[in-house]
């Protein structure tokens, strides 16, 4: 292997590709220690580079996390197919757990329960009967 | 992903099912927006353009014949739609400078440099470990579309060449060379602008 073919094999030799043109490609940079060096600097900006990618636990590029394109995505949709699509809040809120019209329901249903319950209590109370007169003394007779 | 999850989803957005696709942005809102900002540099350009990713998926689900995973067909919808971005902000770019250039040469060359300047902070600004961060994403943008999309497919989005084989359409002898060409453009472009302020 050649210098310039081992420069030429310099991404496939850091992506693991070289196979068996590896030992060649290993061996000719212990023997040069410029075109050593050259692949160094290349590998550590590819290295650099990997860095960025995408990780869960790190922040955006900018610092920014992702931003959450749903709403955008329905609104577009809701507009160009002329309302067949995401045509209510209903829908947009499917998968979004408990929205507001769905909490709102939630709590008429309670009040009506509410209302229910306590008519019921004030009929089961029967108002004070009148209480009984006296017998007389000639009756209890 | 649960087994059979993917074919079950294909399935309920092919039917239109609004919450399937409502879980369709979720699962994959941040590698399409993470692949586009990359791609194009900007964050209010990716934002924009990664809606209208899922836009077209939500349009075109139907001529998804299922022969490359679900995400690799996303990919390969996100970098037609960033290619097309990247010639028109070109274009667009283009017919500023022309208008520019009528003022006076000082507002010309300051107004012709604002475009960039104003995706990137100033050295002063951007705290020390966020410096190689910038400078590859400058030196990204500088480079030619068919580079930026391999580096960012491969380098970025640590896709395997089987995978960018399917998602850009090229051979794999074309995808390894012409890789190695957009790294050795990577890496002048960053010798070229650290030149100026070389991280250590």
């Amino acid at each position: 292997m050649t210098r310039d073919e081992a420069r030429e094999n310099f991404s496939a030799a850091f992506d693991g590709e070289l196979g068996d043109a590896r030992a060649d490609f290993d061996a000719l940079l212990r023997e040069d220690a410029e075109l050593r060096e050259e692949y160094e600097e290349f590998a550590q900006l590819l290295r650099e580079t990997q860095s960025l990618a995408l990780d869960e636990d790190r922040p955006e590029a900018d610092g920014a996390p992702t931003p959450d394109l749903l709403a955008g995505v329905q609104k577009k949709l809701r507009v160009r197919s002329g309302g067949r699509f995401y045509r209510d809040r209903f829908s947009e809120g499917a998968a979004r757990g408990l929205s507001v019209p769905m909490l709102l329901a939630a709590v008429m249903l309670l009040v009506l329960v509410g209302l229910f319950v306590a008519l019921n209590w004030t009929t089961v109370i029967d108002p004070p009967s009148p209480r009984p007169a006296s017998a007389s003394p000639g009756q209890a007779r | 992903m649960p087994d059979g999850y993917e074919d079950k989803l294909i399935e309920r957005l092919q039917r239109r099912d609004e919450a399937a696709f409502n879980e369709l942005v979720r699962l994959y809102q941040a590698k399409v927006f993470h692949l586009v900002f990359r791609m194009l540099g900007d964050r209010a350009e990716a934002e924009d353009l990664a809606q209208e990713v899922f836009i077209t998926v939500f349009k075109s689900i139907d001529g998804f014949r299922g022969d490359s995973k679900l995400s690799t067909w996303l990919y390969r919808v996100a970098t037609n739609h960033c290619k097309n971005r990247l010639k028109y902000l070109g274009r667009r770019a283009r017919g500023q400078k022309q208008a520019f250039d009528e003022l006076s040469e000082r507002d010309a060359v300051e107004s012709a440099t604002m475009q960039t300047s104003a995706l990137i902070p100033r050295p002063d600004e951007a705290v020390e470990g966020k410096q190689i961060e910038h400078i590859v994403q400058r030196a990204l943008a500088t480079l030619d579309e068919e580079h930026r999309e391999l580096i960012v497919l491969r380098d970025l989005e640590n896709l395997s060449y089987e995978d960018i084989q399917r998602i850009t359409g090229l051979p794999e002898g074309t995808v390894k060379s012409r890789l190695h060409r957009a790294r050795l453009a990577l890496k002048a472009a960053v010798e070229a602008l650290s030149g100026e302020k070389k991280p250590t």
